[in-house]
């Protein structure tokens, strides 16, 4: 890519047409594992987030330092360092999503969207735009993680964000907390997606279509 | 920058670069690690404090012990106002995701007071059913023994069967003491103090028989016994002499009702002489003296017989004690 994207065009990008978890499929593993309850999504969502935000920050200011062949043993040191410093500030400070969201803090290290992030877009623009993209496509990971939660929880425990929604006569569907769930969850909003982008695309084809058209019945 | 492989200084240059970022985040890491630790173990300390506070009173002390060949984390020993009230136990179990850790918090003899989950990772709202406080406090009051018989909850086996496994655990521990060990001796009324008996007093109003004899003196300084016997009055002997009898006829006629003076080879019944024409003068003690002799001999054999009836009967009374 040579142009340089709006900010605009990054937040649209980020939490809609390049959704890391819908449509780029990176970040699998803690978007099916920490989506047990809306509360635990979004506590991940934004640790991933601030990582996002740091890492690219970090990487762009030594992008011209580092050797290419040493990049990724750099990006790995630098991400990892971060989400060290990050455990041990949400285990001081907040330690009730430590216990809840446990071993999945200290895997955002390979957490591909961090990488793929470092890879495509820090170590080749300035900082300020950097950090504008980890924290759009941070959003956009908060956004589909909360939506896999909640449909979760409310399907699974008749609750949201805590919140009981139903009264004692739902009978939850335990499955829809349980790993399995997580799975079904995932594969009908991705092809809820797909389909959306489908659609969308043939939208835009169509008004293309038009647009010659028109320019042919102009004259030109 | 050279990317020429073959340039010698080339990895030298790499090599020193990573360890630079290495270093740089290093760095940062320790500043995080040294304004954070102190709160990270107090998050994990708050937990069991607020229950030692709960169970043992807020002024405990805990101090850590070792306890030889044993399967959990540490043992704190609790002590408040200088006596040792119970001990707290750490246990990490492995659970359905990851580790749970807890708090089991016992008296001396190895019975269970309270349980704490501090750290547990399992599925929200299934596994973690075990932090439920009516799962929890359902474990107080349990020893070794029965910790097996308590229920697990249905749909959380595997954490429920951890939280079991590590309790048993905590309470299986060589530090406690039998069950009734520390059981204060039962209670009963005290023996009621009664004073070592003095005999040279009787406490009045004593009514209880006494299985000593108590003896008692009067103004008079005679020392007599009251036994816890009643003796009804006072016992007075006295021995007189007596004469036998010339023939035993006479003896009998003469003496219908000696039956209960003591029998001498010389009975005592006065010999009876119608011979001899002077009464008998016999001493008595009552003092009865012979009537005096103005009568024929015949009146006054008979009178003597008389008198010495009366002299038998008195003797006789006074064998027997007066009332």
């Amino acid at each position: 890519m040579t142009e340089k994207p709006t900010v605009k065009e990054q937040f649209r990008s980020g939490i809609i047409t390049n959704n890391p978890t819908f449509v780029q499929l990176l970040g699998t593993c803690p978007a099916l594992a920490t989506t047990t309850s809306a509360q635990n999504a979004f506590g991940m969502g934004i640790s991933v987030t601030l990582i996002l935000i740091f890492s690219n920050l970090f990487i762009s200011l030594l992008r011209k330092l580092i050797p290419n062949q040493i990049r990724i043993a750099s990006y790995i040191v630098i991400i990892s360092g971060f989400v060290t410093m990050l455990e041990m500030a949400i285990k001081a400070f907040l330690p009730s999503l430590s216990n809840s969201l446990g071993l999945f803090i200290p895997l955002i290290v390979v957490n591909c969207i961090i990488l793929a992030r470092a890879e495509a877009f820090a170590s080749k623009n300035k900082p300020i735009p950097s950090v504008i993209d980890g924290l759009t496509m941070g959003l956009g990971f908060t956004v589909a993680l909360v939506i896999l939660g909640s449909v979760r929880e409310i399907i699974g425990n008749g609750t949201i964000f805590g919140l009981s929604l139903f009264g004692s006569w739902y009978e939850p569907a335990v499955l829809f907390i349980l790993p399995p769930g997580a799975f079904l969850t995932l594969g009908f909003i991705i092809a809820l997606v797909q389909k959306l982008r489908a659609r969308r695309d043939e939208y835009k084809r169509q008004r293309e279509i038009e647009t010659r058209r028109r320019k042919r019945e102009a004259g030109i | 920058m050279p990317e020429n492989k073959k340039n010698p200084g080339y990895f030298l240059k790499t090599g020193i670069i990573l360890l630079l970022i290495a270093s740089v985040m290093a760095t940062l890491i320790a500043v995080v690690n040294a304004l954070t630790k102190d709160r990270i173990s107090e998050n994990e300390f708050s937990v069991l404090r607020s229950a030692v506070d709960r169970i043992y009173g807020k002024d405990s002390e805990l101090d850590e012990i070792s306890v030889s060949g044993s399967a959990v984390d540490t043992v704190y020993e609790v002590t408040n106002a200088g006596e040792i009230v119970g001990y707290c136990v750490r246990v990490t179990e492995n659970g359905f995701k990851d580790e749970i850790k807890l708090v089991v918090l016992t008296d001396r003899t190895g019975k269970c007071l309270a349980v704490e989950i501090t750290s547990i990772s399992d599925t929200p709202g299934v596994g973690t059913k075990v932090t439920d406080q009516g799962y929890l406090s359902g474990f107080a009051g349990r020893t070794k023994s029965n910790i097996g018989d308590y229920d697990t909850i249905t749909g959380a086996t595997i954490s429920s069967s951890a939280v079991k496994r590590a309790v048993a655990e905590a309470l299986s521990l060589g530090i406690y003491y039998p069950d009734d060990y520390f059981d204060d001796p039962v209670e009963t009324d005290p023996a009621p103090e009664t004073e070592p008996i003095d005999p040279t007093m009787v406490t009045s109003g004593e009514t209880e028989p006494q299985t000593e004899p108590v003896f008692e003196t009067d103004e008079k300084g005679e020392t007599k016994a009251l036994s816890y016997i009643r003796v009804l009055g006072e016992v007075t002997v006295t021995m007189r002499e007596t004469t036998a009898p010339a023939t035993p006829g006479e003896s009998t006629t003469a003496d219908p009702n000696a039956t209960t003076a003591p029998e001498t080879p010389a009975p005592a019944s006065e010999p009876v002489d119608p011979t001899t024409s002077e009464p008998e003068n016999t001493d008595t003690p009552d003092g009865t003296t012979a009537p005096p002799e103005t009568n024929s001999p015949a009146e006054s054999q008979s009178e003597s017989e008389s008198a010495t009836e009366s002299a038998q009967g008195s003797n006789n009374e006074g064998g027997n004690g007066n009332d």
